[in-house]
């Protein structure tokens, strides 16, 4: 061993490879980590199960997974998936329409976020339950209401994951566009939406998950 | 979902939630593959 600390750290991490094991974990290889969880959460749910022996309250592991299978295979139960599915893809495209855009000129102008941020931050607050009866009332009976709260519930997030994708532009990017000549709409299209893609598609990701959590 | 719930029928339950979690990981996973292909630039 050498007499640096810092020498003998980095013997240590070469011998024992935790830094690449480390890099497989959440890396090229984690599926075989993922492998595992699952078989080690089944192997606990298993005997958890048998030793409980009350499959109402905790049911068995091969009764779960038998109806797992016979639903993957029951065409009623993939028609409502299908049907769920349809309304969670309108729901977020209606919600990136309207919150793309507005998340845009909100994050591109601070007067635009200051008078819009307060009426937005407030009816993101209100429970999302709260408006199945007015739904009911606006859209009757059908996929209307569960659409509109899909959107709503989605809206919110591809709004503000907006702002923040075109806030966390670089000035350096703008002043160097405005230095060789470009105008507005060149900036828009060359630096505001591909810099804040980033933003936008972590939103779009939250905002379909949570139309999924929303729906079902 | 809610059938099964109305029936008492725990297993059902659960196994429409592990079906939902598996849909909800697909799309995620469609989704972090087209913020792959569209970000390719930022790498």
């Amino acid at each position: 061993m050498g007499d640096n600390k810092q020498v003998d750290r980095m013997i240590h991490a070469t011998k024992t490879k935790d830094r690449q094991n480390w890099r497989k974990m959440g890396g090229r290889n984690y599926n075989k980590g993922a492998i595992f969880s699952l078989a080690l959460i089944c192997v606990i749910w298993y005997f958890a199960a048998h030793a409980v022996k009350a499959p109402f309250i905790f049911p068995y592991l091969e009764n779960v997974a038998y109806q797992v299978v016979y639903s993957l295979t029951d065409m009623y139960v993939l028609e409502n998936l299908a049907i769920t599915m349809r309304r969670v893809v309108t729901g977020s495209l209606y919600a990136f329409l309207i919150g793309f855009p507005l998340g845009m000129v909100m994050g591109y102008s601070p007067k635009l976020l200051q008078t819009m941020s307060p009426f937005i931050n407030s009816l993101r607050q209100v429970p999302i339950m709260a408006w199945v009866p007015l739904t009911i009332v606006w859209f009757g009976i059908g996929d209307g209401p569960t659409v509109f709260l899909i959107a709503f519930s989605g809206i919110f997030t591809i709004i503000l994951n907006t702002v923040s994708g075109v806030q966390d532009i670089s000035k350096d990017f703008y002043n160097a566009a405005r230095s060789m000549g470009a105008n507005t709409f060149n900036i828009i299209k060359d630096i505001v939406i591909p810099g804040s893609l980033p933003g936008v598609l972590t939103g779009i990701r939250l905002a379909i998950g949570l139309g999924w959590m929303s729906v079902i | 979902m809610v059938e099964a719930q109305g029936r008492l029928e725990t297993e059902r339950v659960i196994a429409y939630m592990v079906i939902a979690g598996l849909i909800g990981y697909l799309m995620d996973t469609i989704l972090v593959l087209c913020e792959r292909a569209l970000l390719r630039w930022k790498e």
